[in-house]
């Protein structure tokens, strides 16, 4: 059995390599703020919405199949709320009983299973009846499988055999071993017996002789001989251990993810009513494969910086399809970090199959995407300042494919106009030839200049514009670069 | 033909004394190496015939032919399934000596003649498929055929078999409540285990790990298993009436040559385990040959301890070769430090010792002029006290080295006198160089005093090859050349490839 709501084909697993590697990512665009949101100060919610939505989709389908569900759950609250609580019931027992179990003899393994088994049934049971009260309201694939799965599994015929046999197991009247003789302890080839009772009714009973038969009860105080019976029962039980305990490992795996993939739709619900009430419009993007460059949005915010606000914010319109190279230039403090970040946050929630920060959104998928800001600390280490930059790209160089996609905030002004834009440029014109999606803010006129000389087909220049108010109203307009150097009029000032 | 009696020795054993010079041993590593041989065969006690080194080219040709029959697969698996069943029979021995308790002892016994009897009839079975091309195995053979015909041994395992067959055929219940248990005859009962499982199928989960439980097995005699069996033999009366004149009749059916050729053998299994895991790196090893006009010739030869610490570290190994035509005794090894001097002298030093073991060498080819002792003076940098003290020390060994030496040893000297002025090292080494050709010793010599290799016609030079392209790159090689005394320069701190081209060469990777 398995959860499935995900992905179509596996499970959801928590990868911490990942979330190491997208430090620079998450500190860049902010994340934690989104992180903060979908959990509410839950710690589970926080580490499964970081992971899911640092490990992107990269496949249409897959990123399809997540909407369709996170629609359903959007159009079910209650009902996803509920999965979820059910899931949360297990989890004390749960931990008690795995917290020993390396170094455990068959014997307690087995008890803890049989009572652990008989709650998870207990669970099951409910969770079945959800299932049949709700099958009817849903529509994606995925919910719908689920739940057929759960209903054609777990019957009740099935549900109470195992009930049955769980009491056998708890041994009563001790347990039968059936032995040979062999073995350098004498006797050998243990295996636990089922009582021949079940099989007559009384009247056989009664009838049957009692066979010859040897007793030997061991003196109370005999430890190493109480030892040597628990060594012949453990073994004789181990088998029937391990079924059952692997049995309750795939019955707990199956809560485990259940728990897991529900929370991270949980979190998308928490995220949502937090936009509702701030009046921030969210969409579900039209998705493009990754060989195409689309990017049109209508009202695209940077939500992170809404929900630290607290208040809807000022949002930008976009359309720019068949572009590859974005260079952003402008005034200081004119919204250019702030439109950068919504670009990222856009992609990135877009595909973990989440709704996106805007009224409409069309874009393209990308293999990966990395940010590249300045660091604001260190400032005194001019030199140690560069070569840390140069080695974050290179990096990000190990790490790209073809149709990745990089955000640059201001990098490589580390040092001189000259070399910082020769060295950008540089590395901006190969990682075009590779199709690597560029987004890159600038102060550096050398650098966009040079690169809107070359009138490339795939580049778009925007510029953040001041209104003139002086109120900055962040919005981003198409325009060629503009010389902010101020040289010439201080020349012209002082000698002419 | 002879009688087979050791799968080690042609001769009588007391004709051999045990090596115990210990500075060759530990200067060429050789303990290290023998300690990781011998824990492959570690249920053995090994280590003994790893120290005595043969003198007797004969005897070392009689072990050279047995460990090429064992290197073939196909024979090397016989023997060794074969040990393992001795192996059992052997603790089975202990335990019973060791037991009180009647019922263990008999059933122990039993155990024990099963265990041997089907061991030495595979054996049978397979030695009569295979053929041996050693002195050694074919007469092992033979033995083993008039053994397995003997009277003896056909009574003894007629009967241990019968008997076995009937006590098989017993089963019993054991019911345990806590501290309460009891025996009964066995009444069909079905298996609850399997029933379970079956109830369980779909829970089963191929990917994941199975939990594998801990739990003691009763694995030696105790008061309760020794109750549970006299409720068995109880319940079975006359099955072990029978056991209880087996016992008695064959109480002591053991063969010592057989017992011992289990033992001994380990000696060649555990060599060929040991080759092993350089084999799977095409390290290669053979069986030298041994030259009758004193000349030497080895191909692509490697330091073993070397080897092993490379191969734990996955790092590649470099292979070195050397001659001596005619004249030729002395090998004078100089340049670079760190270019691998003292491995390659230690190389030479291995494959002579272990040629004389009657042992593949580390190397692709090699022919010998066997070298029955070994010396060797190796800087230890441990007792400088001072450089007068220190002097007198190292010339006080070197003489006791020369006085030993007869013609046809080998010395290996490495780095002596590199604490003297230089014209005192000259000085003494031409001295020792002049004794060491009047004793007509063999020489492996690592020095920084080039000109040593120039003196007379049995001197050769060998020195460490440079990467010209790259001389901060060591090469580990050491090379039949004039000694040129170059320079060592270091190369240039590297960037951070980001140019244009590099970007383009890394993305596309």
């Amino acid at each position: 059995m398995n959860v499935y709501l995900m992905f179509n084909n596996r499970s959801f697993c928590l990868d911490k390599q990942r979330v190491e590697k997208t430090k620079d990512l998450v500190r860049d665009l902010e994340l934690e703020t989104i992180f903060k949101e979908m959990s509410k100060g839950d710690e589970f919610l926080y580490e499964i919405s970081k992971n899911a939505v640092l490990q992107s989709l990269h496949e249409k389908d897959e990123i399809l199949y997540r909407q369709e569900i996170l629609k359903d759950c959007i159009k079910n609250q209650n009902l996803t709320r509920e999965i979820y609580k059910l899931t949360q019931v297990p989890i004390k027992k749960k931990q008690d009983h795995w917290l020993s179990i390396f170094g455990r003899t068959p014997s307690s393994l087995l008890s803890s299973s049989v009572s652990l088994m008989e709650m998870y049934l207990g669970v099951f049971d409910e969770l079945r009846i959800l299932a049949d009260k709700n099958v009817q309201k849903l529509e994606s694939s995925g919910f719908i499988r689920l739940f057929q799965e759960i209903k054609d599994e777990l019957n009740e015929k099935y549900l109470r055999e195992i009930k049955e046999y769980l009491k056998e197991l708890k041994f009563a009247n001790g347990a039968l071993i059936s032995a040979k003789l062999g073995d350098t302890s004498g006797s050998k080839e243990y295996i636990l017996r089922r009582d021949n009772s079940h099989k007559k009714g009384w009247f056989g009973r009664f009838l049957t002789l009692k066979p010859k038969r040897f007793s030997h009860t061991l003196h109370v105080r005999d430890d190493a001989g109480a030892k040597v019976l628990r060594n012949i029962r453990d073994e004789a039980l181990n088998d029937v251990a391990s079924s059952l305990s692997q049995a309750v490992a795939h019955v707990e795996n199956f809560f485990d993810s259940l728990r897991k993939e529900i929370a991270f739709f949980i979190g998308c619900l928490n995220l949502l009513k937090k936009l509702e009430e701030l009046d921030e419009p969210y969409c579900f993007a039209q998705l493009f494969s990754q060989d195409l460059r689309v990017f049109s949005a209508s009202s695209l915010y940077d939500i992170s910086l809404s929900l630290v606000m607290d208040k809807k914010i000022v949002s930008n319109d976009i359309k720019a399809d068949e572009k590859e190279l974005f260079i952003i230039t402008g005034a200081n403090q004119g919204g250019k970090s702030t439109f950068l970040k919504s670009v990222g946050l856009a992609q990135l929630l877009v595909q973990c199959g989440m709704f996106a920060p805007a009224k409409s959104l069309k874009i393209n998928i990308c293999s990966a995407l990395f940010t590249h800001f300045k660091k604001e600390e260190d400032s005194t280490m001019q030199s140690g300042k560069f070569d840390e930059e140069l080695k974050r790209v290179s990096e990000i160089i190990d790490n790209i494919k073809p149709n990745g996609m990089i955000l640059f905030n201001e990098s490589f002004a580390s040092t001189n106009e000259r070399e910082g834009s020769l060295i950008s440029e540089q590395i901006i014109l190969a990682l075009l030839q590779k199709h690597i999606k560029i987004f890159f803010v600038t102060h550096m006129y050398e650098l966009a200049n040079s690169l809107y000389q070359k009138n490339l087909n795939q580049s778009l220049f925007l510029r953040a514009k001041r209104e003139k108010d002086g109120l900055r109203n962040f919005h981003m307009i198409e325009s060629k670069p503009l010389s902010t150097s101020f040289a010439k009029d201080i020349y012209k000032e002082i000698f002419l | 033909m002879k009688e087979f009696k050791s799968i080690l020795y042609d001769q009588d054993i007391s004709c051999f004394s045990i090596s115990c010079n210990l500075d060759f041993i530990k200067d060429l590593n050789l303990k290290q190496i023998i300690d990781v041989i011998v824990s492959f065969g570690k249920d053995y006690d090994l280590k003994e015939f790893f120290y005595t080194p043969l003198e007797d080219i004969n005897s070392i040709r009689y072990r050279q032919e047995i460990l090429k029959d064992l290197q073939q697969q196909q024979i090397f698996d016989v023997v060794e399934e074969f040990t393992h069943g001795m192996l059992q029979v052997n603790r089975y021995q202990k335990m019973i000596s060791k037991i009180d308790y009647k019922e263990y002892k008999k059933i122990w016994f039993l155990q024990m003649s099963i265990v041997y009897i089907e061991t030495i009839q595979s054996l049978i079975t397979t030695l009569n498929a295979l053929d041996f091309h050693s002195d050694g195995l074919k007469l092992f053979k033979k033995y083993m055929q008039a053994y397995i015909d003997s009277d003896f041994f056909k009574k003894f395992s007629l009967e241990a078999i019968l008997i076995q067959k009937e006590l098989d055929s017993l089963n019993y219940n054991i019911t345990i409540d806590g501290i309460k248990f009891s025996v009964q005859r066995y009444d069909d009962e079905e298996d609850f285990s399997k029933k379970i499982k079956n109830l369980f199928q779909k829970f089963e989960d191929d990917t994941r790990k199975k939990h594998k439980n801990e739990f003691e097995k009763n694995s030696s005699a105790n008061h309760v298993d020794a109750k549970i069996l006299e409720f068995v033999f109880k319940l079975y009366p006359k099955e072990f009436l029978k056991l209880d004149s087996f016992y008695q009749n064959f109480h002591d059916f053991m063969d010592k040559t057989i017992q011992r050729f289990s033992h001994e053998v380990w000696y060649y299994l555990s060599y060929i385990k040991f080759t092993k895991e350089f084999y799977e790196e095409n390290l290669s090893f053979c069986i030298p040959r041994f030259s009758d006009d004193g000349s030497i010739d080895v191909e692509d030869g490697y330091d073993l301890s070397l080897a092993r610490k490379l191969l734990v570290e996955k790092k590649s190994i470099i292979t070195n070769s050397y001659y001596l035509n005619d004249k030729e005794r002395i090998l004078i090894i100089s340049g670079a430090n760190q270019g691998g001097k003292s491995t390659f002298a230690r190389m030479v030093g291995q494959i002579n010792y272990l040629a004389s073991l009657g042992l593949q060498v580390p190397a692709k080819r090699a022919v010998l002029c066997l070298s029955r002792h070994i010396y060797t003076h190796f800087e230890r940098e441990e007792d400088i006290k001072n450089l007068r003290s220190k002097l007198q020390d190292d010339l006080f060994r070197i003489h006791q080295i020369l006085s030993k030496a007869k013609q046809g040893d080998l010395l290996i000297l490495n780095e002596i006198f590199s604490s003297t002025s230089l014209s005192d090292a000259f000085f003494l080494s031409k001295e020792i160089m002049q004794k060491i050709i009047d004793d007509d010793l063999f020489c492996v010599w690592v020095t920084f005093i080039e000109e040593l290799s120039e003196m007379n016609d049995k001197t050769v030079s060998m020195v460490c090859e440079i990467d010209h392209n790259d001389v901060k790159n060591r090469t580990f090689k050491i090379v039949r050349k004039k000694a040129d005394g170059l320079a060592y320069a270091n190369s240039i701190a590297k960037k951070y490839h980001l140019s244009f081209e590099q970007i383009i060469q890394r993305i596309s990777q």
